[in-house]
């Protein structure tokens, strides 16, 4: 194969071009309510070639490698004429090439497991969820492991084979209220094998005891609030409602956005600070090198509260005079790559919980990410399970916390940052352009936010 | 895949053969200049398998080995779930082709040259704005054989055509976007969505302060999806097969407000989920969810109709969103078809008139957040206008929507308007007016 896909490179006309390949191997098990929803496998092979001529872009995505030498004519094609029509002005930054080969030992691997185990060990975390009380509806538990071999080369002369494990299991389950169907969730997940997924017995009873409580919630009222995230909700947040403004494709052919965020500009407290730090071993999504073959990088977002770094990509970083930062990621091979986030966290601050606690008189404890959106400076993002707080003290449940803002605002309003920091990947993953459910892991300590407008009656 | 599927039927009790070749070419261009050509093709299948009572299910891009992707099936079949359904019958019928001239002979170029119009004529009506369209013609070819004989194959093109403008200053980014769906190159639809977001933007231009409690709201079509999504996902036959729906125990009861009609509709032209036969082969049609606010059925895909013990509907889509999508990776599950709500008569400004003093929600961020099995929904507005005396006086922002749909759709219903347009491709309604929601701001 390397030597077909170099050479495919080596006649190919573009000024720029690189390949990606990628073999993929899946397993999926759904278990809704005692049914078997999904039972299933999966196999993928799959490209993706870029070309740059004359400043434009050109790509084709194609699951035939019997087809890549005709689908870099075609990529080539593509480019030659965005060139011409596009005034010709993309670039990229240089960058060193890389030769590089990484494989991982996962301690179990999940592709030897049979399915007949999986589905056992589903069973058997259903039984531990319902068996915490009669009044659960259900439980409602996904698995999904998926293992990703990458094939990158440009006429640069890199050429980088990558492995990507990823294995996550939502354990989650449900309870029938006269107010409808509620929900409690958690989950698990990493670059890992399926050791990871075994001995989660007490993951599951924290499920089914959850949505006991849960049941009898009032939802949450409606206004502005003092809030305290988990390390979870808070990592979530920061992604949403900051780490996607940092991204350089958002910005760089946008002079009235890139204008907000010019180094330098104070978003928060001398207290924050904010990274993307490219490359976490173990953690879902990471890899060494990104999909331009570019080293992931460490990347200070903010540092004393100020502006200190965007997220590139080569053509981000040579339109605005940054560094590449290998944030040019794609979720698979049918996508060319685009400015995406890696692990996103804020960084330990001073402040105990207790301390933060201490000073709220009516507020709420939210926790556990569900999802969430940004739109530019609207962002919006939901909690798994909340509480009250009043008096400085942790109170009862509230339910349907759903937070939102202003960016900005927001940032500013953190005025207290927890030194309890955790990174976590979630089940799901982070969409953008169309490209979804690209894997990524967000972290903070618990951080206190004034004035949360959260959705309500 | 004919030499799949006898493979696969002298190793099991019954199978099914399932591709999806699909060609699909996205541009974008930034202002009025193209930015981007690319040109996919992709193609996989999947295969399910029935052995002793017990499903199996795999997929693969791999057409040439077929005993890879038996292998597979029958390894999942082993434990699969139990199946208490047959795949269906009913021979081999003409193929279906809907494709358009228009859309399969234009060149490469013709689309660029569609497009780059386009973009100068948004540039145009938006001189302030960061502006940004996104074209993509997809062309899919479906195909299905099982062992009960039935032979279908269906081919269909479309042109989305996505429009967005971006405006920022410190302070205030405003970002309005939509998308529509045609079948030839023509301008029509495009310069009409064009007129509209323009003039939401003239619209956003003043900043006012949202207001904060209950208040009358009219949901324009892309707002009017939040009070819609629960209801829909609540007619699912796979929420019913988990007893998870409110809806469970109501069909024939009256659910909403008389004067909404729902439609579960695979026929109507121009939509994204238009469809002569669904991902198993089973013909679609246009059903009724709601009619006249009676709850008249869920609509199902052959597992949940035998697992509940009601018809299928013709609506087992191979997607995992919300709103449905097509994919072979994917095994069938009830999903929804078009959804149509009828339109009543009042215009946008007469609905706005009639509500004198209250807000108007053009767009919501974080659909899907809240309970949506409950029907409790809780939104940002993304876009939204205040209106006072019948007419809009600004923008607001930093506030959130928030309510059950069941109760607000049963209870709240002012009017529903009379002006439909389709939003995210899929979802087929009139704004609907309320009484009154709940705004936190």
């Amino acid at each position: 194969m390397e030597q077909r896909i170099l050479h495919a490179i080596e006649r190919c006309g573009a000024d720029y071009s690189e390949v990606r390949i990628e073999r993929s191997k899946r397993s999926r098990v759904f278990f809704q309510r005692g049914k078997l929803t999904a039972f299933e496998t999966a196999n993928e092979v799959g490209g993706v070639v870029r070309c740059l001529k004359n400043g434009g872009w050109g790509v084709a995505v194609f699951n035939d490698l019997a087809q890549l030498e005709a689908k870099m004519d075609e990529a080539e094609r593509a480019a030659a004429l965005v060139g011409a029509r596009s005034g010709g002005e993309v670039r990229l930054t240089d960058v060193e090439p890389v030769r590089a080969e990484h494989r991982v030992q996962l301690i179990e691997d999940f592709r030897t497991v049979p399915m007949e185990e999986k589905k056992r060990l589903i069973e058997h975390y259903d039984a531990v969820i319902r068996g915490e009380s009669k009044e659960i509806h259900g439980s409602n538990i996904e698995y999904k492991d998926i293992f990703r071999e990458f094939t990158f080369a440009n006429s640069e002369g890199s050429y980088i084979v990558q492995e990507l494990p990823d294995i996550t299991l939502m354990l989650g389950a449900m309870i029938g209220t006269q107010d409808g169907m509620q929900i409690a969730f958690e989950p698990v997940s990493g670059a890992k094998g399926f050791e990871i997924v075994r001995g989660c017995d007490s993951i599951a009873e924290t499920v089914g005891r959850r949505v006991v409580k849960v049941a009898g919630a009032p939802p949450v009222r409606g206004g502005q609030h003092t809030v305290i995230l988990d390390p979870d909700l808070a990592g979530v947040f920061i992604h949403e409602a900051f780490g996607h403004f940092c991204e350089a494709d958002f910005l760089f052919k946008n002079p009235q956005l890139a204008d907000i965020m010019t180094l330098g500009n104070t978003f928060g407290s001398e207290e924050l600070q904010v990274v993307d730090e490219g490359y976490l071993p173990g953690e879902r999504g990471n890899v060494p090198y990104d999909d331009e073959g570019v080293p992931r990088t460490k990347t200070y977002l903010i540092k004393h509260g100020k502006l200190h770094s965007l997220l590139h990509s080569r053509e981000t970083a040579a339109s605005m005079g940054g560094e590449p930062t290998g944030n040019a990621r794609a979720t698979s091979y049918e996508y060319a790559p685009i400015v995406r986030m890696t692990n996103t966290y804020i960084e330990n601050g001073s402040s105990t919980f207790e301390e933060m606690l201490k000073g709220i008189d009516h507020g709420i404890y939210a926790c556990g990410a569900f999802g969430g959106q940004t739109e530019f400076e609207q962002f919006s993002f939901s909690a798994g399970h909340a509480y009250e707080i009043a008096d400085g003290e942790i109170g009862g449940p509230v339910r349907n916390v759903v937070l939102s803002g202003n960016l900005f605002e927001t940032l500013r309003s953190i005025d207290r940052i927890g030194d309890d920091l955790q990174i976590t990947g979630g089940v799901g993953g982070c969409g953008k352009g169309g490209q979804s459910k690209l894997a990524v892991t967000v972290g903070s300590p618990h951080i206190r936010i004034q004035n949360v407008t959260i959705g309500g009656e | 895949m004919t030499s799949l599927l006898s493979k696969a039927r002298a190793a099991t009790d019954a199978a099914e053969v399932y591709t999806l070749e699909r060609s699909s070419t996205p541009l974008s261009f930034q202002m009025d200049k193209l930015e981007s050509i690319n040109t996919r093709h992709t193609r996989g299948l999947a295969l399910r398998v029935i052995r002793d009572g017990r499903l199996g299910f795999a997929s693969s891009t791999d057409f040439a080995d077929e005993a890879a992707i038996l292998d597979a099936a029958l390894t999942t079949a082993a434990h699969g779930d139990d199946v208490a359904f047959e795949f269906p019958g009913g021979g081999e019928t003409e193929p279906v082709d809907s494709r358009t001239s228009e859309l399969i002979d234009a060149t490469l170029e013709d689309l660029v040259d569609f497009g780059e119009a386009l973009a100068q004529r948004l540039r145009a009506e938006a001189p302030k704005a960061e502006t940004k369209v996104d074209l993509e013609r997809v062309v899919d070819t479906i195909r299905i054989a099982n062992s009960s004989g039935l032979v279908r194959e269906e081919r269909r093109s479309s042109l989305v055509v996505e429009l967005t403008m971006t405006q920022a200053k410190e302070g205030d980014i405003l970002p309005i976007g939509d998308s529509v769906r045609i079948a030839a190159l023509d301008a029509q639809e495009p310069e009409r969505l064009i007129q509209s977001l323009a003039a939401r933007m003239r619209w956003s231009e003043t900043v006012v302060p949202a207001p904060n409690g209950q208040v009358p709201a009219v949901f324009a079509p892309s707002g009017a999806i939040g009070l819609l999504l629960p209801i829909m996902i609540g007619s699912s036959g796979s929420l019913l097969a988990m007893g998870a729906t409110p809806l469970e125990n109501r069909i024939g009861e009256q659910v909403l407000d008389p004067r909404l009609s729902i439609f579960d509709d695979a026929t109507l032209p121009g939509g994204s989920v238009t469809r002569a036969f669904d991902d198993e082969g089973l013909p679609t049609r246009r059903s009724p969810l709601m009619a006249g606010g009676v709850f008249s059925g869920f609509y199902h895909d052959l597992t949940t109709a035998s697992q509940t013990g009601q018809a299928a509907s013709g609506n087992g889509y191979r997607s995992t969103s919300r709103l449905t999508q097509f994919d072979y990776r994917w095994p069938p599950g009830a999903n929804m078809s078009n959804i149509v709500v009828e339109a009543g008569a009042s215009s946008e400004e007469e609905l706005l008139r009639e509500m004198g003093d209250g807000v108007l929600i053009d767009g919501l961020l974080g659909l899907g957040q809240g309970n949506l099995m409950a029907g409790d929904f809780s939104n940002n507005i993304g876009l939204g206008f205040l209106v006072q005396g019948g007419k809009v006086v600004g923008r607001i922002k930093n506030a959130m929507v928030a309510g059950n749909a069941y109760q607000l759709l049963e209870e709240n219903v002012s009017a529903v308007g009379g002006e439909p347009a389709w939003v995210y491709g899929q979802i087929r309604t009139p704004a609907i007016a309320l009484t009154r929601v709940s705004v936190s701001s």
